[in-house]
């Protein structure tokens, strides 16, 4: 039983297990973080019928996105999981897009974008899923601006859902049964240390 | 970039109305960078600027607590003291929704380059031997296009 | 239709002659009655039927002691069994519960089996006897104790640069945790300090766990969770705010969302186990110069003035960066000022002119002082002389103390109040500490400076002034609340 928080965009929190997701609560706005996550966490828990004494674990989206948006998800994930004493699950949030999303996509490449603000796009390529169905990432994330995206990666098909506690939860239930490492739990803080307009930066993701 | 206008302020008043009559150009998605040193009256202008837009709460200096919202009855004011931040990154960090507020930045430095194309550049010097100070007041983007001739009264 | 308010000195007569009425031979002299009545410590009710006086009770409770005493329970007898003792049972454990007491204590004659009935109805146990203590009838004293469990809090704080978190059972400090790149010392040398919300994120299991351990308990064991919300920097509140709603969900207990330069008052009452008001607050840091009347720490705070530019913290950081000085200010100041000639150079008190009575009375300002310093030492390199650096720093580490320490002084007067409270991190300049001492000795008004982990940010204040909000009975605060950077003081808790 996972508990599941993603502040990557909008807020929203779900309850997920074996695969299906037993309640979920979303909020749209990209800025109302502080305000919606504690209403989020309640609904989800509730449609779900647990208490917090249920929970297994925590999965939180460590980003890339919009960092004071970000970090109340991480914060509140962070917060339950030490009151609980349960494992806390880090999750990528273009990985979890990309897995769960992904399905069709067999062995081509593909790429995962989101909006990173200033007109950049967050960018992720994968290849294909696993014998998991886990998306598998080639490279590290980046951050691009459209003119290099369009060059660099232009031919190959880009999803571009938004990611949410749902995709978040069933992805890292997933991930953690197939033994992948999830406890890296940093913030994914993709912005170039200088932002003078010029070539796409690669950054650590 | 062009040169919006250049004056000369007398006492902290006079900065004071100027900032007060310059919120009369801003609205929603603006920005106003104001660079001089340290007591050229950035805290005092933005005070008049809040003035101005019907800030709530009282207009002080940020730097220590980094960036201070007030809401107006147009768009959140947004003032930013950019001194404590060691780098853009930390700029970003702040995550200012500068599309639906007005936002003013003391002593910007080079950290705000791409935040946006259109701009509003204030440089502030202070006379060695006296109170005044000139200010030169620049548009960078559409800024370029607007006229300036603010009178900062007595 | 009884009425029952606080005793007030023209009700003085009527409850000395009630007391004879009703205890005879036992009544306490009038001037017994007085002195009880205008004690520091001890609050007293009476009921009123019209304008007759029909019923008292009192309760004593030293600050600091965590118990409280009934000193009297007294009913006219027309009005006995009207149920009027029973409210006087109510509002006086109200009283003593949120005044922090944790024991609440009362003697009663062994033969006084209706007041007795009545006393273990609410919860007295009966713990000792006196024996023939009633003479001449040579009857026993029963002493009575009912235990008061005060509430568990834990409280968060990311309103800068510390990330905090305290826990307190009602007035009482039991742990405080401060994740502090803030040690002031720590920071000698520092160059840019390390900014906020990532380093709250990061900072924020290890303070929380640190102030559990500290406490020695679970945290299922809090019963409510109070962070600040306001006022601050918008993106480190939301840190703090995401972590309450987080453990709120997790351990399904309510969260309060308080205002921090409130926090700030309520670090006292951790200090000395109560808050007397009224009183007068002066909180001074690097975020903020704030001077407050406090009535009521809950319903009545008023801001009588602040800062209309720089915090006194900013402006000692800035005029060190002036003189050359390294961060942080405050210390490097205090360093440079020793052996300096504090009246060396009379600087600028800010909005200390008559003209500026008007409208700033209460009011600081430390940019003009600022620019002043900053005028001095170009002058002199202009012509080429050596400035004496201890000299400019005493002398201006002077002018702002001054002026904070008038100011202050000057509304105890004007409101009438003899109490001033210190807050904030400047409170750890010694120069502010020992002038603050010296002025409010003068004027006989007593000072208040609780120990410095309670004056910088900190988590105990906040679960401290969460604490007071769940003592008073009052409302959670929902999970809709958000961040914000201005606050007014008179908000002490958003719903």
């Amino acid at each position: 039983m996972i508990l599941a928080i993603d502040t990557t965009s909008g807020s929203s929190a779900a309850v997920v297990n074996r695969g299906e997701v037993l309640g979920f609560s979303g909020f749209d706005d990209p800025f109302g973080h502080a305000e919606n996550i504690g209403q989020a966490i309640e609904s989800a828990m509730s449609e779900a019928k647990v208490a917090g004494k249920e929970i297994e674990a925590v999965a939180i989206s460590r980003g890339p996105a919009s960092y004071t948006g970000l970090r109340v998800g991480m914060a509140a994930g962070l917060a339950f999981a030490t009151a609980r004493k349960i494992p806390l699950l880090g999750v990528v949030s273009l990985d979890a897009v990309a897995s769960i999303h992904g399905a069709g996509m067999d062995n081509k490449t593909w790429l995962v974008t989101s909006d990173a603000k200033r007109g950049e796009q967050f960018v992720g390529v994968y290849s294909g899923l696993d014998g998991n169905g886990l998306a598998e990432r080639q490279e590290q994330l980046q951050v691009m601006k459209p003119e290099d995206l369009e060059k660099n990666y232009g031919s190959f098909p880009r999803i571009s859902e938004l990611c949410d506690a749902k995709v978040v939860g069933i992805y890292a239930e997933k991930a953690d049964a197939a033994g992948v490492k999830l406890d890296d739990l940093s913030a994914l803080y993709l912005r170039s240390p200088d932002v003078t307009p010029s070539s796409q930066k690669r950054v650590s993701g | 970039m062009r040169v919006l206008q250049e004056l000369i302020i007398e006492n902290e008043q006079q900065m004071q109305n100027l900032g007060q009559r310059l919120a009369a150009f801003l609205s929603k998605g603006d920005l106003v960078l104001l660079n001089g040193p340290l007591g050229a009256g950035k805290t005092t202008m933005t005070r008049g600027i809040g003035k101005g837009l019907q800030a709530s709460g009282t207009i002080q200096s940020p730097t220590f607590v980094l960036a201070r919202t007030h809401q107006t009855p147009t768009a959140p004011l947004v003032h930013v003291d950019a001194y404590r931040l060691g780098s853009a990154v930390e700029l970003d960090d702040l995550d200012i929704d500068f599309e639906r507020s007005i936002v003013v930045v003391e002593w910007p430095r080079d950290f705000t380059q791409g935040l946006s194309d259109d701009w509003l550049e204030i440089e502030i010097s202070r006379d060695r031997d006296s109170d005044s100070r000139m200010l030169r007041i620049k548009g960078h983007g559409k800024w370029q296009k607007r006229e300036l001739n603010i009178d900062p009264g007595n | 239709m009884m009425d029952i308010r606080f005793a007030i000195p023209a009700d003085y007569d009527s409850l000395v002659n009630l007391e004879k009425e009703i205890f005879g031979d036992q009544a306490w002299s009038a001037s017994a009655m007085v002195a009880d009545l205008e004690a520091l410590h001890t609050q007293y009710l009476v009921a009123f039927n019209g304008s007759e006086l029909v019923g008292y009770a009192g309760l004593s409770s030293p600050a600091g002691s965590f118990q409280a005493d009934i000193n009297t329970i007294a009913v006219s007898e027309p009005h006995r069994g009207s149920g009027l003792g029973s409210e006087f049972m109510n509002r006086l454990i109200e009283l003593a519960t949120r005044g922090g007491a944790e024991e609440m204590f009362l003697d009663v004659r062994a033969d006084n089996l209706g007041a007795i009935g009545l006393y273990k109805k609410y919860g007295f146990e009966h713990i000792d006897t006196r024996k023939g203590y009633y003479q001449p009838e040579g009857v026993d004293a029963w002493v009575m104790r009912k235990t008061i469990d005060q509430p568990l809090v834990l409280g968060i704080e990311t309103s800068c640069d510390e990330t905090g978190v305290g826990i307190v059972k009602g007035n009482r400090l039991l742990s405080n945790a401060l994740n502090s790149s803030m040690e002031i010392h720590a920071r000698y040398g520092g160059v840019v300090p390390e900014v906020a919300a990532r380093a709250h994120l990061e900072a924020l299991q290890p303070t929380i766990d640190t102030a559990l351990n500290e406490a020695g308990i679970q945290l299922q064991e809090i019963d409510a969770i109070a962070v600040t919300n306001g006022p601050g920097l918008a993106g480190a509140l939301m840190v703090g705010i995401g972590a309450a709603k987080g453990l709120s969900a997790a351990i399904g207990k309510p969260l309060y969302a308080v205002n921090h330069l409130v926090g700030h008052v309520g670090a006292d009452i951790l200090e000395r186990g109560s808050l007397q008001t009224p009183s007068i607050a002066l909180l001074v840091s690097g975020g903020h110069t704030s001077l407050l009347l406090v009535n009521d720490l809950l319903d009545d705070v008023e801001l009588l003035g602040e800062t209309i530019d720089d915090a006194a913290g900013e402006a000692f950081d800035k005029v060190a960066r002036i003189l050359g000085l390294p961060y942080p200010g405050g210390p490097e100041i205090d360093k440079a000022a020793l052996g300096g000639n504090p009246e060396a150079i009379r600087f600028p008190r800010g909005l200390s002119l008559p003209k500026d009575m008007a409208e700033h009375k209460y009011d600081f300002s430390f940019s003009g002082l600022k620019t002043a310093v900053a005028r001095y030492v170009e002058k002199a390199e202009d012509s080429g002389e050596q400035i004496n650096t201890s000299d400019v720093a005493a002398s201006f580490r002077e002018a702002v103390v001054d002026v904070l320490v008038t100011k202050a002084l000057k509304a105890c007067e004007e409101y009438g109040v003899p109490r001033l409270i210190l807050g904030g991190g400047v409170t750890a300049n010694a120069r502010l500490r020992e002038l603050a001492t010296q002025k409010c000795s003068q004027a006989g008004i007593e000072l208040r400076i609780p120990r410095f982990s309670l004056c910088t940010d900190n988590g105990a204040m906040i679960a401290s002034l969460g604490a007071q909000l769940v003592m008073a009975g009052r409302e959670p605060s929902g999970n809709g609340f958000g961040a914000e950077s201005t606050m007014e003081v008179s908000k002490v808790q958003s719903l």
